[in-house]
Order: C-alpha cells, then structure tokens, then sequence
C-alpha cells in the first residue's frame, strides 16, 4: 500500500513547466504589457490618495517630453488677435526637461490690451504659455 | 608575436556554468536570458509545487508565469538566506493558495466535481481483472489522495515531488519541519486505513 500511495501522489504532481510559460515569462519581463504602465500609474496614486488624472499630470511634467508634445508647444499656436501693437517673440527654454536646454520659440503677445481667441491646448502647454506671458510683462 | 599567440577573446562563458546567485546578480542588473537560466533550472520545481496546491495543471501553469514575473520584479528583496528554487516556489505556493481560494475555482469545481470510483476488490481475480483492479486501485488511491484534508494532503504532495527537502518544504509551507514530518506520515497513515476498509490489503 505505501507504494500504491507513493505512487499515486507522484501522479498527482509529475510533469514539467512547459516551454512556452518560459517564453511567456520571458517576453512579458523584457516587454511589459501595455497595461503594467497605466496599472503602475494607478497603484502609485493610490498609494500617495492623489487621483490617477493628477499622478499621470505630474507623471508627465516630471518625464522628458514626448515628440508629440514637443511638437504641440513648438508648433505655432493659432495666431491670437492682438490690437494695437505688434507682436513679439521670445526665445526660452523648456520649463521641464531633463535633456540638455532647447530653444523652444513661443509667440508672446504685447503687454497692450488684447483680445486672444479661446484655444484648447493641454494643460501643460497652457502653463508654458501663461509663464512666457509672465516673462514677457517684464519686457520693456 | 601576434601571428603565433594569436589574441582569442576568452569564450563568454554559458549561463549552464554560472552558479545562482551569480545568475541572480546578472537578473537584477537586466540580464533577461540570466533570469531564463533560473527558470530553466527551476521551473521543474516551481511547476510541481503550484501543481501540488491546485492539482491542475492549466491553474498550475498560469500560477507558475504569474510567480516568475512576480519573482522578477521583486529580485530586489532577494537576501539569498534559502536558495533561488525554495525562493521562487515559496512565491507560487502563495499564489497558488490564494487561486485555490479564488470563488471562481470553487465554482469551476462545483461544475465538474470529482466523481469517486466505487470498487469492490475480487481474490483470485484472472490478469485481465487484475489489470483492471490495478488501474482501478490507482484511480481509488488518488480519489483518496485528492479527499485529504489539505492540511495533510499539501506536505503529502509536496514530498512527492522530490524536489524539495523536509526543510525547504517546511520553509515553503510556513511550518516547523516536526508538524511537516507528522503530518505526511498521518497523511499516510490514514489512506492505508481507507484502503483496508475498502478490502486493500496490500
């Protein structure tokens, strides 16, 4: 019997890993699942009680910026409508980047009163501008 | 001179040479193929331990990928106190349990419940009935196994995949390695006294 039994328990748990968990493993550790970023975005909001939409924010803010959105605050913005006084221009560098310093070419407008026309840009572009604004107030 | 000792660069020595921890050091600076090596060498081990809780081998194989990610990224809390296999199977063991707890294996198992074979054991039986009483002993004996408790059926299992020490076992299943040893033997102790109720005497 203690052979029927010895017998019967190594049935239960003979076997191998098979080859293709290996190769599962291995491609999910050199290419993480396109989830494991927004997941690790998510449990790191949790983590800190700040909302995902303000951890992916900040996230964002702290990353170099992508192509994309450097493009979006190199591309020239929709002209504003500017009375009076001509534009100006002003050459600055990136408020976040961890690269070495680019110029970024933003189109100020003059400290004159103006009516600028409603333009959705993102949140981050929108900061850059309003501290070119700042910038500029102080131009003579 | 560099015609006649030619300048060979030393051959990169295989993965097969390098020790653990060395494979473990080369996995937690990025090295992927080091962490295949690992898995390689101690998948086997890892894989039965899952399949010693679940005792399916679809669970075991989804429970064994989720421990060597799991492993991977945490390479980092890895003191080397128990060796790399006792390591990794202590993390599927964990994973396993709690799939065995999961409500969606409960339902799975309500599905499909095992069903016991009922045998009535003959003397004197011809071969061919006595091939037949033999693979119905199997099947008896492993319904039996299966009917353990788990807190006897686990060290039980665990033992049979001889891949693993008393002392590793215990490690993994978070128990003195006394209690470990009693219960295998209780676990024994107790299928032969199912199996001589049902008239296997030997």
């Amino acid at each position: 019997l203690d052979a029927a039994i010895d017998d019967a328990a190594r049935r239960l748990v003979a076997g191998d890993i098979p080859a293709t968990v290996v190769r599962n493993v291995l491609t999910e550790i050199r290419e993480p699942p396109p989830g494991q970023h927004r997941w690790r975005l998510a449990f790191g909001a949790a983590s800190v009680a700040v909302s995902l939409a303000a951890t992916s924010f900040m996230w964002m803010r702290s990353e170099e910026p992508s192509p994309s959105l450097r493009q979006k605050v190199i591309a020239p913005a929709p002209e504003p409508t500017v009375t009076g006084e001509p534009q100006q221009e002003l050459v600055r560098t990136p408020l976040t980047s961890r690269s070495a310093p680019q110029p970024v070419r933003v189109t100020a407008v003059s400290v004159a009163p103006i009516t600028m026309k409603a333009v959705e840009v993102p949140a981050v572009t929108v900061a850059r501008v309003e501290v070119a604004a700042v910038v500029m107030a102080g131009v003579p | 001179v560099s015609a006649i000792f030619p300048t060979v660069a030393p051959a990169r020595l295989s993965l097969e040479r390098v020790t653990d921890s060395e494979l473990v050091e080369r996995a937690r600076a990025g090295e992927a193929a080091a962490f295949g090596e690992l898995m390689t060498r101690h998948g086997q081990a890892v894989y039965r331990t899952a399949l010693a809780a679940l005792g399916s081998p679809a669970d075991a194989e989804e429970v064994v990928q989720e421990a060597f990610v799991r492993a991977y990224a945490r390479l980092g809390t890895f003191e080397g106190r128990a060796s790399f296999r006792t390591w990794a199977s202590a993390i599927a063991w964990k994973q396993a349990l709690s799939r065995r707890r999961s409500l969606v294996r409960r339902l799975r198992l309500f599905v499909q419940p095992t069903v016991m074979p009922l045998v009535e054991p003959v003397a004197d039986a011809p071969s061919v009935e006595a091939l037949l009483l033999s693979a119905d002993r199997v099947r008896v004996v492993t319904a039996l196994v299966r009917a353990l408790p788990k807190r006897l059926r686990d060290p039980l299992l665990m033992a049979a995949t001889e891949q693993h020490t008393y002392e590793e076992i215990a490690a993994i299943l978070g128990i003195p390695e006394g209690t470990l040893k009693w219960r295998v033997s209780e676990a024994r102790r107790l299928l032969k006294r199912k199996l001589e109720k049902l008239g296997y005497s030997r």
